[in-house]
């Protein structure tokens, strides 16, 4: 296997390689969860909101970048 | 298709009702949800408006989306037990909210478990038991009317602290009689290509210990297994491809009926109703059937007839192992069908319980034996799981009786006989599905399997594409490479939780080679759909929209 990531080559939307339609219903995540021993629960669960939190806190971090630059184009 | 002429749905013709106030349904929408599909139609074949909600939508949504509605009855329709608690503080969130019309339930765990369901959900008013469609047309129907909606037959209900279950609704004696199923809008889509499911029959014949579907159709009166006719079947497919577009279709049967002379003669009636409705080559599909039901003439036709995937509960590869998961088939049965649809070239799935009540490490080495023979040679994806104990199975009573049954019904569990196998199954969830290797998001084992459809369906309806050989064995080699580092995980973890050591598996650096596996995987598949673009995207657009 490669060490190193290969580029991933770009292909139409139409054709994209789109494996969620055979998860579970519900938020897969929490499903995963459920299914962890208890004792595992609160460590994994603790750890998919640290990364929850994470990804907001970068959005809100780029949308006042976003904020900040339509303040000084109007200003 | 009207609905008719059957007893239930004779009576439901001359009832009285008020269709002036609607009715909401509240499911999982994201799999098409055909069981919420057939009740709605049932509902609107009847007069009524039906507003179908996803659960997954935000609470305030589903509260004004029913507030505008102001219905007769919200239905909630549980898939799973473990998401009992959800709707839960979905129904306490709705109350409290000031919605106050007639909250019922159904499915599997409210059915089996009507009691539990009750404490569980104060809210409700009902359960709806067992096959839904007529018992909640005729609540819905004397609820319309300020009727007594207690006597409807196939609910539960409370009478001040009493629970009260009334008879039970036999099941439906003729599908056909349904209509066909409110469709809610399904957009995945498998190489630009729609997909969605349907259904030919209900019911199973069989009594696997682990599975509440059998004790399902067999708690109520009537027929357990029952067939749609095939040229009905047929023609919903036509109508699927021509209406909407679908080209890729699931069939969702407990257990699609192909097994002995008689279901076999009724599966070849569907495939000269499939030819006679030109959809060959224009429509491919999929079934969920028994090892023992794998014949090698008969599948050989299904797959000229458009059939590309088969799933199989194989879930053992011991024969002790087939004995408590009361499969009534044998490691060789397994085996054999596995080697038909190899011979055949039709793609395969299947599930898989690496644990089960009766485990032992000895056992886990034949079941980790047996998936090396299968899927050995990456032919599809290794995949297995931990049986789960689900309310209304046999082996949940047993597992209580014997004083094994633990956990609760959001989670419930039980002790092996060899408390080593605890540990071991706890480092093998470490080990493997917190790496990514079976389970999550983007874990390894569904993107391998969704490659390998996509391959299925290239090979059927693009079969010229030029390279199209050599991205099967490139898929085959990523997927028996992937597949060996994981038997060689579980065998080692075996060897050192029976000796009772600390296993030496590097968490991170399974992560990194699951990644890595995933980079490849994603690497050769889009090189190959990149080189061949014009011509899938060609052949997409001569497809129906």
């Amino acid at each position: 296997m490669p060490q190193i990531p290969r580029p991933v080559q770009q292909v139409p939307s139409t054709l994209a390689f789109n494996p969620d339609w055979v998860s579970d219903p519900g938020p897969e995540i929490w499903q995963i969860v459920r299914n962890l021993d208890p004792r595992q629960q609160t460590i994994f669960a603790g750890k998919v909101l640290d990364a929850r939190i994470g990804v907001q806190q970068a959005q809100l971090d780029a949308l006042r970048k976003v904020q900040s630059a339509l303040d000084e184009v109007q200003h | 298709m009207q609905a008719g002429t059957g007893s239930g749905f004779e009576a439901a013709a001359v009832r009285e009702r008020d269709v002036s106030r609607s009715v909401v349904l509240v499911g999982f929408k994201r799999l098409g949800n055909l069981g919420l599909g057939y009740l709605a139609a049932t509902l609107e074949s009847h007069g009524y408006d039906v507003e179908v909600i996803d659960f997954e939508d935000r609470p305030e949504a589903i509260l004004a989306t029913i507030r505008a509605a102001d219905p007769l009855l919200v239905g909630f329709s549980l898939i799973f037990q473990f998401y009992i608690d959800r709707f839960e503080r979905l129904a306490a969130h709705l109350r409290a909210a000031g919605i106050d019309c007639h909250f019922t339930i159904g499915g599997h765990f409210p059915s089996l478990s009507p009691r539990p369901t009750l404490e569980l959900m104060p809210q409700l008013d009902s359960i709806v038991r067992f096959e839904g469609e007529l018992t909640l047309l005729e609540l819905v129907d004397r609820l319309s009317v300020g009727g007594e909606w207690r006597a409807v037959s196939g609910i539960v209900h409370r009478e001040g602290d009493r629970v009260v279950e009334n008879p039970d609704r036999p099941l439906l004696a003729d599908l056909d009689e349904l209509p066909l199923p409110h469709r809610v809008v399904d957009t995945r889509r498998i190489l630009g290509r729609a997909t969605t499911q349907l259904v030919a029959s209900r019911g199973c014949a069989r009594k696997c210990s682990f599975c509440s579907i059998h004790m399902f159709y067999r708690s109520a009166p009537g027929k357990v297994v029952r067939t749609r006719s095939p040229r009905a079947v047929a023609r919903e497919m036509r109508m699927l491809h021509d209406q909407l577009g679908v080209s890729i279709l699931l069939f969702q049967d407990d257990d699609f009926p192909i097994f002995g002379k008689a279901w076999q003669r009724w599966c070849r009636q569907l495939l000269d109703a499939i030819h006679d409705e030109d959809l060959v080559g224009r429509m491919l599909w999929k079934i969920n059937c028994r090892a023992d039901a794998v014949d090698r003439e008969l599948l050989s036709e299904m797959r000229d007839a458009g059939l590309y995937l088969v799933y199989m509960g194989l879930e053992s590869g011991s024969d002790a192992g087939l004995q408590t998961l009361h499969k009534q088939t044998t490691v060789e049965q397994n085996l054999r069908a596995v080697e038909i649809l190899k011979d055949l070239g039709i793609n395969f799935d299947f599930g898989f319980m690496m644990l089960d009540p009766s485990s032992t490490f000895a056992s886990v080495r034949e079941n980790v034996a047996f998936l090396q023979r299968i899927v050995g040679d990456g032919s599809a994806a290794a995949e297995f799981c931990r049986m789960i104990p689900y309310d209304g199975t046999p082996i949940k009573d047993q597992l209580a009786h014997s004083g094994r049954l633990r956990g609760d019904v959001l989670s419930p569990d039980y002790d092996f006989l060899d408390a080593r196998l605890e540990v071991f199954y706890q480092h093998v969830n470490e080990a493997l599905n917190l790496t990514g290797w079976i389970h999550g998001v983007r874990a390894l084992s569904p993107q391998l399997k969704f490659a390998w459809s996509e391959l299925a369906i290239m090979e059927r309806l693009t079969p010229d594409l030029p390279q199209l050989g050599r991205y099967r064995v490139t898929l085959q080699q990523i997927t028996a490479a992937s597949n060996a580092v994981l038997f060689d995980v579980v065998r080692e973890l075996a060897d050192t939780c029976e000796a009772e050591l600390d296993p030496a598996i590097d968490r991170d650096a399974l992560a990194l080679q699951a990644g890595q596996f995933v980079d490849e995987l994603l690497y050769e598949r889009n090189r190959f759909v990149a080189a061949n673009q014009d011509d899938l995207l060609r052949v997409l657009e001569a497809a129906p929209a």
